[in-house]
């Protein structure tokens, strides 16, 4: 059960969801009915079929989860590629976010066979049948898979994320040796997808108040950058008993990102900075 | 300009009734709910001691009450969450070095 990287698809499932109702503590306007099932392509000899969650804001009927069949020999490898094939052949009306089709601009994510990643990135083949889609986790729906990030971006803004200097401005670069420039290796890298927020359960329970693994990381990423002169501010700003500290270190985050990135240590490098001013 | 029908709430995306269980949220739940269970446990235990104190008749009604099988089953069932709370949820997980 050793996990080395977070695109290791697991090869066991015990538990495919906690055994939960399928609409456990939801309100009335978010519950999950029954969709319809889609025909399969005629003549198609490799078929997977993919439920679904469709959400209509304009038929005022609840969500639901249509069952298409999709056609593998006729559509690409990746989970974006059956969505567009799903799109282009079978229904027009199924709504997604996408752009590069290569994991780095993190449109796509959503939650694949119950986990968040990006819908480019993840193999047709390494899912169940039928594969479960649904739009990221624990976010209010604008329509079928597309979430709305309005809240998880003035989060993002509140930690101001941009370089803050009390010095005057150099001729030319600010300059930073290669050693400090290795220490915001693997936080800059970070395409802002929400995988990460959106699977983290303390965020589920105090989203509202709690920054969240992404915006933490950002905010660890301007702390460790050894040009950026805020760091006492930055850190008052954070220490707080739920922007940073509703972190309990469930690690669901790092679990599940899709760039491999690990929100999880910046986090725990923030405690350690805050603990080491108090002392 | 008023809307003729009131503007319906987005739905809220399904969390943990779809979200996969992984060792990571397992044992954070288990770690939640099992500290739930030992706190009542640690009122049971405090009960009990409370009537040790108290006096002879006092101890055998609560003796008894924990003598029965539901008593015997909260005291295993303390003991199996006190297991939980510090040797699989929080030992490997604090424990051994888990992050990169």
């Amino acid at each position: 059960m050793i996990i080395e990287s977070s695109n290791q698809v697991p090869r066991v499932t015990v538990l495919k969801r906690f055994p939960l109702p399928r609409n456990f503590g939801v309100s009335s306007e978010s519950r999950i009915e029954q969709g319809r099932t889609w025909p399969a392509p005629p003549g198609a000899v490799h078929v997977k079929s993919f439920e679904i969650y469709r959400y209509e804001p304009d038929s005022g009927e609840n969500p639901r989860l249509d069952t298409f069949a999709v056609d593998l020999d006729d559509c690409g490898p990746m989970v974006l590629d059956a969505l567009i094939w799903i799109k282009n052949k079978v229904d027009s009306t199924l709504t997604f976010r996408r752009s590069c089709r290569e994991g780095i601009c993190g449109s796509c994510s959503m939650n694949i066979d119950g986990t968040n990643w990006l819908a480019c990135t993840r193999f047709i083949s390494d899912l169940a049948t039928p594969a479960t889609i649904y739009p990221l986790a624990n976010l209010r729906i604008v329509k079928d898979l597309v979430p709305d990030l309005t809240h998880l971006f003035a989060q993002y803004a509140a930690i101001e994320p941009w370089l803050k200097t009390k010095t005057a401005e150099p001729e030319r670069e600010r300059l930073q040796s290669a050693r400090e420039r290795s220490k915001i290796d693997g936080y800059y890298e970070c395409i802002l997808c929400f995988c990460c927020t959106s699977g983290c359960p303390s965020h589920w329970w105090n989203g509202d108040r709690f920054f969240g693994p992404a915006v933490l990381l950002q905010a660890w990423r301007w702390l460790t950058d050894s040009r950026d002169e805020a760091k006492e501010e930055r850190l008052d700003n954070l220490e707080d008993p739920f922007r940073l500290y509703r972190c309990h270190t469930i690690l669901n985050c790092t679990r599940t990102c899709p760039k491999g990135l690990n929100p999880g240590k910046a986090i725990a490098e923030i405690k350690k900075m805050v603990m080491e001013r108090r002392s | 300009m008023s809307n003729p029908t009131a503007k319906r709430p987005r739905p809220l995306a399904p969390n943990v009734q779809i979200y996969r269980p992984q060792l990571t949220s397992v044992l954070s739940f288990l770690n939640r709910i099992t500290g739930v269970a030992l706190s009542v446990g640690a009122i049971v235990l405090v009960i009990w001691l409370l009537a040790a104190a108290r006096g002879p008749r006092t101890y055998a009604v609560v003796q008894g009450a924990i003598a029965s099988w539901i008593g015997q089953f909260v005291l295993f069932g303390t003991t199996f969450a006190f297991f939980l709370h510090s040797v699989a949820a929080s030992g490997i997980w604090y424990g051994t070095p888990c992050t990169a």
